[in-house]
């Protein structure tokens, strides 16, 4: 039994197949969405709070799957994909887990692989979702940030000194310690440590150290 | 026949006695002037024959007045008193007055004589009848003196005539011709003037007619009597005058040109008595007698011939119509007798004279036809380019021609002399000899064929012939013989031979049939391939027939069908396959041309054949399309197993919705409650799924399965779809978009379903593997199918890839060509030899921009062709 039921979005060009599958998982207790291709998917509205996962064949007509997974990922989706094949083809297999699939399972489906496939997109969606909320809102403090104050910022979390980073930017130290407070304080964190680990999470690009 | 005679005495006698009932008429003739008229016999003679007719009988009893030689009225008194004496008691039926006197005459006493009775005068002048009525019961027939006729006959014979004298006598009948002649003669005036010359002695007539001028003519009236008182001297007269006269004498009567006259228009007696007996017997005939105007005829002219060569006149001066009399009669006439038997005599001899001359002609011809036939011969003999020999009983030689000696070199003398046989080959010697004996001791005919020693040593085939003849009584004379050089034909004879054995030996060199069959089906040449094929030699071969050697009667009739109809219709035959059972019983296939042979007169009674086995043909051909089964099943295989991977998906599809499907049914049934209705319908869809999954397989092995053609009829747009089906998953991987365009309404077309998908799915794979290069949004394939007139369907398989090069667009339907890292490089070229038994033609087509298109043509149900059946069958 499961603890939490998940939005499934199944999209399979083969009728039969989506009824299926659309009967097991929704006989496993979960909310289930038939698409019959990756662009009726897309054209449809999506609430992204809660957690969901794709369920999609590999090869279909026009958009195949991982045309689907490509173009997801051009959104900044954290929707989990788990793959449906009907060819145990290694190269279209291993190519798409790298490109972050969940699952990559062979037709004829067995219910447990697929069930424990979304369990853990499940999860997975948890988990980036809970992710996702904590990079935006770093994301947002960052955007409170002045300009000078991102760039003291920035020289902070590569272990400048402050005297360093005054030479740097041409102003006293003095100066740069005030920036330096007022970008704790707006990114809430309390030590340097945080403050990288915070930039981090933000997913911005650290400036090589010199 | 004495009662007859006792009879008609008897009659004649009471006749005599009994006037009145008597049946015979009597009929009176009163002859005027002189009884010696010489006019009055043809006139009685014509009355009596002409009275005798089949009327009835008349009696005739003539009377002459004589009033000419006797005058004074006494005599006529004494005469009617005579006339009444001798026929008182005798009933007088008609009386015939000649002349005017007698018609006087008769008037004058009829009332005595014969009252009552009919009279006919005749020869009574047309003058004398001027004023005179004649009472009735007298019929008159009149005559006139034509004098006008004489004038004008005397005006031809004598052109320059001027003067017409006119002698006459003194009696009022001569008186009344001086009238006549005077009138006609004035009628001619001024032309002709009129003298009269009368009344004088006889000699003075003569004097005065001895001076009459040449341009004057005499005529001469009548002279019934003289100055003298001679009567009828008229004749003399005539004769007198024509004596002297210088100049010529006509007359008036017939007397008168008898005497001499020149000419005169002579009044024809006889017909007067016919016109007479004629008028008599009308009279006789009907009473009351009616009497009518009769007149002669005109007189007709005559001339006497004597009296124109007396007085010189050119006798073709005399006019046409007018007789010639007094001819003097030829001498033919005068001695007929004489002269046929002289003649008949001279005849005779010229006719022995003519044979004897004939004969001699015929003898001298047959001996000049005799030596020309010698010399004929002669020239012949030694002209002839054979040699001619006759020989006596004895066998010797008697006559040789030219040639022979030309040939022998010898002399006549020498060939003469010669023994029968000389010259011949020792080799054909005693052949020779033996025949030539005996055809001598039987006498009968004898040739041979030997070689003869010529004059230069060399020896020459001769054809030799001796003919026995017979005399015309059957004796034996002896032979002639001919022999004629025949060594260039004994020559061409031999390479005939040499050219016969060689052809025979290229005929039966040859594998092949060659045949000549006549209208029996007999054999009348064959060669050794046709009689090894039937298990015998070519001589036991000739003249039999296949029945004979081939047990198949469908072969056999086959056969003589084909013979007959090239014989019939006489045109060559082309049989493109045919059978026949050998003698170890194999069927061996042929193809044949039989041909018909054309004598020179047009018919046909043999045919020509010649037959190649094909049997290993076409066992090659059937190997070979086994081959090509075998290939494209291979092919079907391979591409099968091209496409393993997208059929293995294909039926991964039905397989994960049944796996699926079940183990949500499950699921559903440990749900409390358990939600039925739903466990039901999924369990339906695994039903569904499971049959989708078995068709696939089926399809799979249908496609696969190694089999002959089988041809049906096909509906395109099922069979593009389940391509279409079995290339989606394909499609897809590849990322490849399939698109099928098919016309609507579609006809049928004719072909094997799974070599026609086969087609299909080889040109789709190769359209999807052209496009591998092509970006993703620009891999299109698309299947286009549409009608191509109203026989066929065309199907073109289009891809978006770079295109084919003028060269590569053939190369790529070569067999083993292939741009495949490791493809077998045969589809095309099965594609292509399988459009090829539907009767199609696969090609393609390319462009840089456009990409490839491969199309075909499908023919239509009931448009098929022939190779689809053969491949069929």
């Amino acid at each position: 039994m499961m603890n939490s039921s998940t939005t499934v979005y199944l999209i399979d060009d083969e009728a039969a197949v989506r009824k299926a599958l659309a009967r097991l998982v929704s006989a496993a207790g979960h909310g289930v969405h038939t698409f019959d291709s990756a662009r009726a998917f897309l054209e449809h509205v999506r609430d992204d709070v809660r957690p969901a996962c794709l369920v999609v064949d590999v090869q279909m007509p026009e958009v195949s799957g991982l045309e689907l997974q490509r173009e997801l990922k051009n959104e900044n989706s954290i929707l989990p994909i788990i793959f449906i094949s009907g060819r145990s083809d290694i190269p279209t297999s291993v190519h798409a887990m790298k490109s972050g699939a969940t699952d990559f399972l062979t037709k004829p489906v067995h219910d447990d692989d697929l069930l424990s496939a979304i369990e853990r997109a499940h999860s997975y969606a948890v988990e980036a979702r809970k992710e996702k909320v904590e990079r935006d809102t770093v994301r947002a403090r960052i955007d409170g940030l002045t300009a000078r104050e991102r760039e003291v910022m920035m020289r902070v979390v590569t272990g400048r000194l402050n005297k360093q980073i005054a030479g740097d930017l041409g102003t006293v130290e003095k100066t740069i310690k005030v920036h330096r407070a007022r970008v704790m304080t707006k990114m809430q964190v309390h030590s340097v440590a945080a403050l990288v680990r915070a930039v981090e999470t933000a997913g911005v690009e650290l400036p090589a150290a010199r | 026949m004495l009662s007859i005679l006792v009879a008609c005495i008897a009659a004649d006698l009471s006749y005599a006695e009994e006037v009145t009932a008597s049946p015979r008429k009597a009929v009176l003739v009163l002859s005027g002037e002189r009884s010696d008229l010489p006019s009055i016999p043809p006139f009685e003679k014509a009355m009596r024959e002409t009275l005798t007719g089949p009327d009835g009988e008349y009696d005739l009893f003539v009377e002459h007045l004589d009033s000419g030689r006797f005058s004074g009225p006494t005599p006529e008194q004494a005469f009617a008193r005579h006339l009444y004496q001798r026929y008182l008691g005798m009933r007088i039926d008609a009386v015939v007055a000649f002349t005017e006197s007698a018609l006087d005459f008769a008037l004058m006493n009829r009332s005595k004589l014969f009252p009552g009775v009919p009279i006919v005068a005749a020869s009574i002048e047309k003058n004398w009848l001027d004023g005179r009525t004649m009472p009735a019961g007298v019929q008159v027939i009149s005559i006139t003196y034509d004098y006008r006729s004489t004038v004008e006959l005397m005006r031809a014979l004598k052109p320059d005539l001027q003067q017409i004298v006119v002698v006459h006598g003194t009696a009022e009948f001569d008186l009344r011709r001086l009238d006549d002649a005077r009138n006609a003669i004035a009628s001619f005036s001024p032309k002709l003037d009129f003298r009269a010359v009368g009344a004088m002695p006889l000699k003075s007539l003569e004097q005065e007619v001895r001076d009459l001028p040449s341009t004057s003519a005499v005529l001469i009236a009548s002279m019934a009597r003289d100055v003298q008182g001679r009567s009828y001297v008229g004749k003399d007269v005539v004769a007198r005058l024509a004596a002297v006269s210088p100049v010529p004498i006509f007359g008036t009567f017939e007397r008168h040109l008898v005497a001499g006259a020149v000419g005169a228009a002579i009044t024809d007696n006889a017909a007067l008595g016919r016109l007479t007996a004629m008028e008599v017997s009308r009279a006789l005939a009907k009473q009351p007698f009616e009497a009518r105007q009769v007149e002669l005829g005109p007189a007709s002219l005559h001339v006497n011939w004597r009296a124109l060569q007396h007085w010189n006149i050119a006798e073709d001066l005399v006019p046409p119509g007018v007789a010639i009399e007094f001819r003097p009669p030829s001498l033919w006439t005068q001695n007929r007798t004489l002269i046929s038997v002289i003649i008949g005599a001279l005849l005779l001899q010229a006719i022995c004279i003519s044979l004897l001359i004939l004969e001699l002609a015929r003898r001298r011809a047959i001996e000049r036809n005799l030596q020309e036939s010698e010399s004929r011969f002669r020239t012949m003999a030694d002209t002839a380019p054979i040699m001619i020999s006759m020989g006596g009983p004895d066998a010797r030689l008697t006559f040789v021609n030219k040639t022979y000696l030309d040939f022998t070199g010898r002399t006549l003398e020498q060939e003469v002399a010669q023994d029968c046989g000389v010259g011949v080959h020792p080799e054909d010697l005693n052949g020779y000899m033996a025949s030539h004996v005996a055809a001598c001791a039987e006498r009968r005919v004898f040739t041979a064929e030997c070689r003869l020693r010529r004059h230069d040593g060399e020896y020459r085939w001769v054809y030799c012939s001796r003919v026995p003849r017979h005399s015309s009584d059957g004796t034996f004379l002896g032979y002639i013989g001919t022999c004629i050089d025949i060594t260039e034909r004994k020559a061409a004879e031999e390479q005939l031979e040499k050219e016969h054995a060689f052809l025979r030996q290229v005929i039966d060199i040859n594998p092949n049939f060659i045949f000549a069959k006549d209208r029996m089906g007999r054999f009348t040449m064959a060669n050794k391939a046709v009689a090894d094929a039937y298990g015998t030699t070519v001589d036991k071969l000739i003249g039999k027939t296949d029945a004979e050697f081939d047990d198949n009667t469908h072969e056999v009739q086959h056969f003589r069908q084909v013979d007959l109809e090239v014989m019939n219709t006489l045109q060559e035959r082309f049989i493109a396959e045919e059978k026949i059972t050998d003698a170890d019983g194999n069927i061996r296939w042929l193809q044949t041309v039989k041909r018909p042979i054309v004598e020179k007169d047009g018919s046909v009674n043999q045919i020509l054949g010649a037959s190649t086995d094909i049997t290993r043909r076409k066992a090659a051909e059937s190997d070979a399309r086994r081959n090509r089964a075998d290939l494209a099943h291979v092919a079907r295989v391979s591409v099968m197993g091209e496409l393993a991977g997208s059929l293995a998906h294909e039926l991964n599809q039905p397989l994960t919705a049944i796996l699926s499907n079940t183990q949500a049914a499950l699921r559903f049934m440990n749900a409390k409650p358990m939600d039925v209705v739903e466990v039901r319908e999924t369990l339906e869809d695994v039903v569904h799924e499971s049959k989708r999954a078995s068709q696939v397989i089926s399809h799979m092995r249908a496609l696969v399965k190694k089999g002959p053609l089988e041809v049906a009829p096909i509906e395109l747009g099922i069979i593009m779809r389940e391509v279409g089906e079995l290339m989606r998953s394909d499609a897809i991987m590849r990322g490849v978009q399939l698109e099928f365009d098919i016309q609507p309404n579609l006809p049928m077309v004719l072909g094997d379903r799974v070599q026609l998908e086969q087609v299909m799915l080889n040109l789709l794979l190769n359209a999807f593997d052209a496009m591998a290069g092509v970006p993703h949004h620009q891999r299109l394939a698309v299947v286009q199918v549409t009608r191509e007139g109203d026989a066929a369907v065309k199907i073109a398989v289009h891809d978006q890839g770079v295109g084919l090069s003028t060269e590569m667009r053939e190369r790529i339907f070569k067999p083993f060509f292939t741009t495949k890292k490791d493809g077998l490089g045969l589809g095309l070229s099965i594609c292509r030899s399988i459009i090829e038994a539907h009767g199609g033609y696969l090609r393609a087509d390319s462009s840089r921009d456009d990409g490839t298109t491969f199309y075909f043509t499908f023919p239509v149900v009931g448009a098929v062709q022939s190779t689809l059946q053969g491949e069929a069958a």
